[in-house]
């Protein structure tokens, strides 16, 4: 099996694990409320939105950081694979030293 | 003596990607990727803006404190991953491509750095700064403000679209925010896609062309598409937008509310597209005035500093002026992506070291005015036009001048190359062309045979600072080109009406002569000020004076070196290439004038047309 | 790279342009570059006369000696200079340069500097260098390009420069001449052999098996490129206006052990009775060093000497330096 398999693979059975697994709940505010005043909200993931350290040592640790990460928000539900998520991330360094000049397609911005 | 604390902050794989270097808080040097690689909004891991800032420190890689990347990958993980969780099994393919993009790229910036310049500085290793508290920091620190209340509007980053923020001194606190996927930058990005504009880059065109039409779909909008409370704060229904599944801001269902599919790139523009621009762009600027209200409330602070790309859109940031909801604003002016490398430096500098804040003045800001970029000596230049026998002649500053004034008065437009290059966006008068703004043809000429661009797009004035009231309803600097304003009445001319009010092709409304300045007056007589000072940019500034001595206007026509689709010129060599390629008559670099006609036969070595991809 | 480092010299060929801070990127991460204001790469700036009681020693040579791969500080010359009280150094490396170029050079700007010593650097390929007519640069775009470079020669039993001045435009190969062709510098030898067995990352294990010799215009004592080299050392050695030492450079296939020094060697030595000039062979010192420390001289992939590589060289030097002060 070739690399690109391999990590085609693991995608899968995170998505599975991860995605299909949880996709019973509705994670984003999408509700539309004519009865509230504000939609604005406190400040969550605090620590991340000024700045943290990323724990990428090794596969080890990393997937020890994702298991805290999701742990201390609340979502259990994710924390199943961080093992596979860690292994993939280290597989896919490995793979990722030539860059495309797209932008990618899932991060939007403006102007 | 302490030794210098030098942190180096890096934007990438966003949008324009860029690196900024600061010494003790100063800024030494910021620059965006696509300058050096030219590629326009090159995402890339920015190796050459990096290599750029440390040029400009003149320090070893060793010698950096800290490497800091603006962005944190795994909790805009979360979001994707959320994302997907909520969409279900259709999502597979975004999930796809974002775990390859994240966990394959994006996580590694260490790796990336290190490749690159060998060491992730002294604190071993890379600090993840967060998105908005970057923006929030790139407009805050260099502003001239103890205390402002900020506010950062942008598409997303890692959840957020929308924040409110106080700064004091050294301090910034995050108070409010909006969360993916409710996002006025998004909304935004999603009627430039449906009006045949490029996402990301076309924002600015759809602002251009709102003052054609009428803003007849208000209402559509807001009793579909958006819900806005009083305090700015908004959802979007997400039943009319794609971005949950797929890569397309919008839906068939957004299609149908507007009758029709989105119009097709490069074709031509209708009354309906016109409509569309005009309505959003109201939109936006309602909700922009409402937050910036709730900012103040909030904050109780009569400063604002303003970051996000939102805060390009120079004409809601005028109207937000004109409403005076604050005493002073101050805008990041390269509030886009590019300025999170900057914003990501002053997170690590005050809030992770708690730097201590020199005590700004209220007036001056610690920008530079935005020239933070490489500058070219002379040496350098007169080696580069004698390796190439390009004809040129060197001269003093005053002659260059009066030579330029004299030119320019004569309807000549000059490719102009002075200093070091422009942080953000916008030229600045440090890689720009210029022309007569009271020439009627300027503005065609300009758009049509130098910039390659559609016909609509107005250019900018540079007018000088003491000037500025003389032929603008604006009395206040404005350095970085980010805010609009009318147009002087004395100086208006009437137009018919007729052809105002009911062709529906653009071409005739864009050749009324609405002004004594009429290659700067936009089709509602605003304009895109830049306020030129002796102290940022003397140059510009003494060309400006000379065209004035000579002919009573202190106004010339700015707009970026460059043609449409090609990052803004770099080095003497893009300025010449791009001289050579357009109608522009005469290239100034620093000291020394080329005349087009003087130049040997130009061969042409690459297809450039096909390279700059239309934006 | 997005600033162009050299500008045209109608005597030399090209020199560094005046007054540049630039950071050049490279496989170690980048490395500083500043020059002066006559166009050396150089904290300093350079004057005529001295102006203090300092004893100034003027450098020549080609990249090696300019640093090319490493900051200004870190090159041998500047430790060198840390490394002796009381010393002031000129470095007049310029990259590429050819043994011809660099005396071109010093009678265009050192002859008339005041000093006490003049240290030429040899590394020992600049031989190949001086008989060729042109040489291939790459420009700050990467693209390769010919440019034309002086060159000395015997004709009708003179002595005589050629290619003065020099062509300042490049040149392209199909417009030469067949014979003068021949005379362009492709960078070393075996080019295409080279490149393959690079590729295949066999580099050191062919080099040592098949007893590769870099340089083999010093294999006989007449060999004509060995003639031109040892007749611009006499005439320099004829002109310093101090005391002048040369210094032979190692590849590093002879610092690494995997090609024999012994012609070069013997051609330096014959060289020094011959003229009765110092020369300083620093080979003896830099082997020894292990075998992992003298891999570590140079870069990965360029051939050019690391920090650790330019330290060493100058422990070596500072000592001949020291003695001749």
């Amino acid at each position: 099996m070739n690399l690109t398999n391999a990590i085609d693979l693991k995608i899968r059975k995170i998505f599975e694990g991860v995605i299909l697994t949880n996709s019973h709940e509705n994670y984003l505010n999408i509700i539309i409320n004519k009865n509230i005043d504000t939609y604005y909200e406190e400040p969550q993931n605090i620590q991340q939105t000024y700045f943290s350290f990323v724990d990428t040592g090794s596969v080890e640790s990393f997937a020890d950081y994702l298991n805290e990460f999701w742990m201390e928000k609340g979502f259990e539900g994710f924390v199943s694979m961080v093992d596979e998520m860690s292994e993939l991330a280290f597989l896919l360094c490995s793979d990722s030293d030539t860059q495309s000049e797209d932008v990618s397609q899932f991060i939007y911005t403006m102007y | 003596m302490a030794q210098s604390r030098y942190i180096l902050g890096i934007s990438a794989y966003y949008h324009d990607s860029a690196a900024a270097i600061i010494k003790d808080s100063e800024i030494i040097a910021a620059a965006q990727e696509e300058r050096f690689s030219r590629v326009k909004h090159d995402p890339r891991f920015p190796v050459n803006a990096i290599n750029y800032c440390i040029e400009e420190a003149f320090i070893e890689a060793s010698d950096i404190d800290a490497v800091v990347f603006y962005d944190h990958p795994i909790l805009t993980y979360d979001r994707i991953i959320k994302n997907c969780a909520t969409v279900g099994e259709h999502s597979y393919d975004t999930f796809n491509s974002a775990t390859k993009s994240i966990l394959g790229i994006k996580l590694w910036v260490e790796k990336h750095v290190k490749q690159t310049i060998g060491t992730v500085g002294k604190l071993g290793k890379v600090l993840f700064a967060g998105h908005h508290i970057s923006h929030a920091a790139s407009s805050f620190f260099p502003s001239p403000y103890n205390e402002s209340a900020i506010v950062s509007v942008d598409g997303v980053g890692e959840w957020s679209t929308t924040t409110i923020a106080h700064g004091i001194d050294n301090d910034i606190k995050l108070l409010k925010e909006i969360n993916y996927p409710n996002s006025l930058g998004l909304l935004y990005s999603a009627f430039t896609y449906y009006c045949g504009f490029k996402v990301n880059s076309g924002e600015y065109k759809l602002m251009g062309l709102a003052p054609y039409g009428k803003p007849i779909y208000v209402k559509h909008i807001y009793d579909n598409l958006i819900d806005v409370k009083q305090d700015g704060s908004y959802r979007l229904n997400m039943e009319y937008f794609g971005y949950l599944e797929t890569n397309k801001t919008t839906n068939q269902k957004f299609h149908d509310l507007f009758g029709a599919s989105p119009r097709q790139p490069e074709s031509v523009i209708t009354r309906k597209e016109m409509d569309i621009a005009a309505s959003i762009q109201q939109v936006t600027e309602e909700i922009f005035i409402k937050i910036a209200q709730h900012a103040r409330n909030s904050t109780g602070s009569s400063n604002l500093c303003l970051s996000g790309g939102v805060a390009l859109n120079c004409v809601a940031n005028g109207k937000l002026l004109r409403e005076k909801i604050f005493d002073n604003i101050w805008i990041q002016p390269a509030a886009g992506d590019a300025g999170g490398a900057l914003g990501a430096c002053y997170v690590a500098n005050h809030l992770y070291y708690k730097e201590k804040r020199s005590i700004p003045n209220g007036k001056n800001d610690k920008q530079h005015g935005s020239y933070l970029g490489p500058k070219y000596s002379d040496t350098e230049i007169e080696a580069f036009l004698d390796r190439n026998n390009y004809v040129y002649k060197k001269y003093a500053e005053t002659d260059k001048n009066e030579l330029l004034a004299k030119e320019i008065d004569k309807g000549k437009i000059v490719g102009f190359f002075a200093g070091r290059m422009e942080f953000g966006p916008r030229s600045l008068g440090a890689r720009s062309i210029i022309g007569d703004p009271r020439n009627a043809e300027m503005q065609s000429k300009m758009n049509l045979k130098i910039k390659y661009r559609e016909s609509f797009r107005p250019f900018a004035p540079a007018v000088l600072r003491e000037d500025v009231n003389k032929y603008f309803d604006l009395d206040q600097d404005s350095p970085y080109m980010l805010i609009v304003a009318p147009v002087k009445e004395t100086i208006r001319k009437q137009v018919d009406t007729n052809i105002e009010h009911n062709a529906d092709d653009m071409i005739p409304i864009i050749n009324q002569i609405r002004s004594e300045l009429p290659a700067i007056t936009h089709v509602d007589y605003s304009a895109r000020i830049q306020t030129v000072h002796k102290d940022t940019n003397e140059k510009f500034y003494n060309l400006i004076d000379a065209f004035k001595q000579l002919t009573g206007c202190s106004v010339l026509v700015n707009t970026s070196f460059n043609v449409r689709g090609e990052p803004i010129v770099c080095t003497p060599k893009d300025a010449y290439l791009c001289f050579m390629r357009t109608d522009i008559d005469i290239l100034v670099l620093e000291n020394y004038i080329l005349f087009k006609e003087d130049q040997p036969k130009f061969e042409e070595k690459e297809n450039w047309q096909q390279k700059y991809e239309l934006d | 790279m997005n600033r162009q480092l050299f500008q045209y010299h109608p005597t030399i060929g090209y020199k560094f342009i005046s007054n540049l801070k630039t950071r050049i990127q490279h496989e170690n991460g980048g490395y500083l570059v500043k020059t002066n204001e006559w166009g050396f790469r150089s904290e300093i700036e350079f004057n005529k006369e001295k102006k203090s009681d300092a004893k100034r020693i003027l450098f020549f040579g080609d990249s090696f000696t300019a640093g090319d791969g490493v900051s200004n500080k870190f090159r041998f010359t500047d430790i060198v200079e840390q490394t002796l009280p009381g010393v002031e150094v000129f470095n007049f490396g310029l990259p590429g340069s050819g043994t011809d170029q660099q005396f071109l050079l010093y009678k265009e700007f050192g002859k008339d500097v005041e000093c006490d010593l003049i240290v030429l650097v040899v590394l020992v390929e600049n031989i190949r260098r001086i008989k060729s007519h042109y040489r291939y640069y790459y420009n700050e775009a990467g693209e390769k390009q010919i440019y034309q470079k002086p060159y000395f020669d015997f004709k009708d039993n003179i002595f005589q420069l050629f290619n003065t001045p020099v062509e300042s435009q490049p040149l392209k190969m199909e417009d030469l001449p067949a014979n003068e062709q021949e005379k362009v510098d492709t960078g070393g030898r075996f080019v295409m052999a080279r490149s393959i067995v690079n590729a295949l990352g066999l580099k050191e294990i062919t080099q040592k098996f098949t007893k590769y010799q870099p340089v083999p215009e010093y294999n006989t004592a007449n060999s004509p490129e060995w003639l031109v080299l040892k007749e611009i050392i006499k005439l320099w050695s004829e002109m310093a206006q101090a005391k002048f030492l040369v210094v032979p450079l190692p590849l590093y296939q002879f610092i690494e052990e995997t090609s024999s020094p012994d012609n070069y060697r013997a051609r330096f030595g014959e060289l020094k009775s011959e003229l009765n000039i110092e020369i300083f062979d620093p080979l003896n010192d830099l082997l020894a060093y292990t075998a992992e420390e003298r891999r570590n001289f140079r870069h990965k992939t360029d051939v050019h000497p690391t920090n650790a590589g330019h330290k060493a060289i100058a422990d070596s030097l500072s000592k001949k330096i020291a003695e001749m002060l």
